[in-house]
């Protein structure tokens, strides 16, 4: 028998997926057969603390999106489990869980231009989660649909129009009032600036984090700017090809990156200094598919690190000796010493 | 009521409006404009001899007499309501079946899709004047009887059409956007999916009301519709069938048999035609601004 532990605030997780999968089958022919998978996320495994931001980066088609939506059961996952501390229980999210615990965890999506219904106004927008979820008097529905609109600093006088008539960053505004409507305690952000001008990004970051501070949220921050994660992010997951890679706190990934794939990635990022004359790691080659991903090591083809193991042996994620804190799935994290990087 | 106001603005579709008025005015006043005999079924069109011979227009009989005397003004007046009843019931019913069919089929997907396209595909294999013969010789002529098997055999496209919108749709982030908020499948479909993906249902629709009506006019005429002396067009053009080479030196003595129940006819095809058509125009999502 086990008391039920009661962990210090703030080391506490909000939410844990623990080798999670979602493969795609792929079908040929007049029967449908299946004829292979492909692996948008394999394996992959993390915690969210309450109250952090964790960033999950990647390059296109990484699988970085599909792990978001199949945490809130958008898309089926084909194994591996999740769980919501929900108010100190630990519960598992599964296609039967999530309806009680749609309230906790909600999704601001990527696309501010198509994740807004084009006939529907902004009040019955922000206002359906709330119907959704029982609020049936139309003066407190509304009182609260104001209240979220000035929170993502839009006013009341725009109710009654519809998406078409803002802007991107207005309509991204838009989505995250909705994702706010029900008080959730992890909020799963699917790229919510790439969509976005740079001007506009940063207003929009400013105001996640400050609604972060307010209400006390978590984020599961997914990018693919390196930039946008390096000031949002307190912790970062390097994905490469449905797995991830790297997993630290944002300072040390930055500084100390221990993956190669996490070193090209940063080589890329565009310093504005011209005394820094970085040599630029070039990735050679495409990502492998990930209906057929390279043996042992998946980012081995593209590794100038590359050895004989890495062809074979499939790197676990473990943490390096000198910092707990800091997880690889390298087979040489400990050896190679690679170049971090210094955002000012 | 953004719609209505484009199709007032636009001339060519103001016009199939006030076409479409004037036709739902005739019906909806028939009473009035030519009272039927007390007692007796007003769709019956009144007999004003026995003479096989069509009688020309005169003051009392304005549009003439048709093949055994039925008043051809009477005819095409009660005539407009059953046009109008047929081409509505039989296109709503249709899009009914469809809407409803194809949207589940894809919204849901996977086995259920499948089964209930092979189901569709089953029916669109059926050439549908065959199915009419075939229950009107079961169950006997008559309006009704035609309606059921144009509706049974005729919702088909539009299940295609809804579900090949649904596809599209379903996969725009607002649906997603309002599953992760939980909301039902019901709401999904009726408040997001369906606004955005029925107006090419509604354009079909209502171009379709209009050959609905030649298609069943083209069944009275054939013997297979309305039964003798009801109000229908197409049994008034078949009443003319006869008459329509008129005599020997005098090819047009008989016109007015043909051209007033076959003016009357293509006016209503051409009325819901121009509002079809405009229809598109405006739902066009590439013309709207």
């Amino acid at each position: 028998m086990t008391l039920k532990q009661t962990k210090p605030k703030g080391d506490e997780y909000l939410l844990e997926v623990s080798d999670l999968q979602k493969y795609y089958p792929i079908q040929r022919g007049v029967f449908r057969s299946t004829v292979g998978y492909v692996r948008a996320v394999d394996g992959v495994s993390f915690k969210v603390k309450t109250g952090e931001t964790l960033g999950l980066v990647g390059e296109s088609g990484c699988g970085k999106t599909t792990t978001g939506r199949c945490i809130i059961q958008l898309e089926k996952p084909t194994g591996g489990q999740i769980f919501f501390n929900k108010d100190g229980d630990k519960m598992p999210v599964t296609a039967s869980t999530i309806k009680s615990l749609r309230r906790d965890m909600q999704f601001i999506f990527q696309d501010p231009y198509s994740s807004l219904n084009p006939r529907m106004t902004v009040e019955r927008i922000v206002a359906e989660p709330l119907v959704t979820h029982g609020v049936k008097n139309k003066t407190e529905l509304r009182e609260r649909v104001v209240e979220l609109l000035s929170a993502v600093g839009l006013s009341g006088d725009h109710l009654s129009r519809f998406p078409h008539e803002f802007s991107g960053g207005q309509r991204q505004r838009v989505g995250i009032a909705r994702a706010l409507a029900l008080n959730p305690k992890l909020v799963i952000c699917d790229e919510p600036v790439s969509a976005l001008d740079v001007s506009v990004q940063a207003q929009v970051i400013n105001l996640l984090q400050d609604l972060q501070e307010q209400y006390g949220l978590t984020y599961l921050f997914v990018a693919h700017d390196l930039s946008v994660v390096y000031h949002v992010c307190n912790r970062v997951a390097v994905m490469y090809l449905g797995r991830i890679v790297e997993l630290t706190d944002v300072d040390e990934l930055f500084a100390n990156p221990k993956h190669p794939y996490t070193e090209a990635l940063f080589s890329a990022i565009p310093i504005p200094d011209p005394d820094n004359q970085l040599e630029q790691i070039i990735l050679e080659g495409d990502v492998p598919s990930p209906s057929d991903p390279p043996s042992g090591c998946n980012f081995h083809p593209r590794c100038r690190y590359a050895q004989s193991i890495c062809r074979q042996e499939l790197p676990r994620l473990v943490a390096t000796k000198e910092n707990t804190h800091h997880l690889v799935a390298c087979h040489f994290a400990e050896e190679l010493s690679l170049r971090g990087i210094k955002i000012a | 009521m953004e719609i209505f106001r484009r199709l007032v603005k636009n001339r060519i579709s103001l016009f199939g409006l006030i076409l479409l008025l004037f036709f739902v005015l005739i019906a909806v006043f028939a009473p009035l404009l030519a009272p039927p005999k007390e007692g007796s079924d007003p769709y019956r069109i009144p007999r004003r001899g026995w003479t096989l011979e069509p009688t020309p227009p005169s003051a009392k009989y304005p549009l003439g007499l048709t093949q055994g005397q039925y008043d051809i003004y009477y005819g095409i007046v009660w005539g407009t309501r059953t046009a109008f009843r047929v081409g509505i019931i039989v296109i709503t019913f249709r899009a009914l079946i469809g809407i409803i069919l194809g949207s589940i089929s894809a919204y849901y997907g996977g086995v259920l899709d499948e089964i209930l396209m092979r189901f569709t595909d089953i029916f669109m294999s059926f050439p549908y004047l065959i199915g009419v013969v075939v229950f009107v010789s079961i169950f006997g002529p008559g309006l009704n009887n035609v309606m059921v098997p144009l509706i049974a055999l005729g919702w088909m496209p539009y299940a295609r059409m809804i579900r090949g919108n649904i596809l599209a749709i379903k996969q725009e982030e607002y649906v997603l956007a309002a599953r992760a908020i939980g909301v039902s499948d019901f709401k999904i479909i009726t408040r997001h999916i369906l606004p955005n993906s029925i107006f090419p249902v509604l354009i079909q629709a209502s171009m379709q009301i209009g050959s609905i009506v030649i298609s069943v006019s083209g069944l009275s005429f054939l013997g297979l519709g309305a039964p003798e002396g009801y109000a229908d067009w197409g049994q008034m053009l078949s009443f003319a069938r006869n008459w329509m080479l008129g005599e020997q030196g005098n090819v047009l003595k008989y016109w007015f048999t043909v051209v007033y129940p076959g003016l009357a006819m293509v006016l209503f095809v051409l009325s819901w035609n121009l509002i079809g058509d405009a229809f598109r125009d405006i739902m066009d999502p590439r013309i709207q601004a």
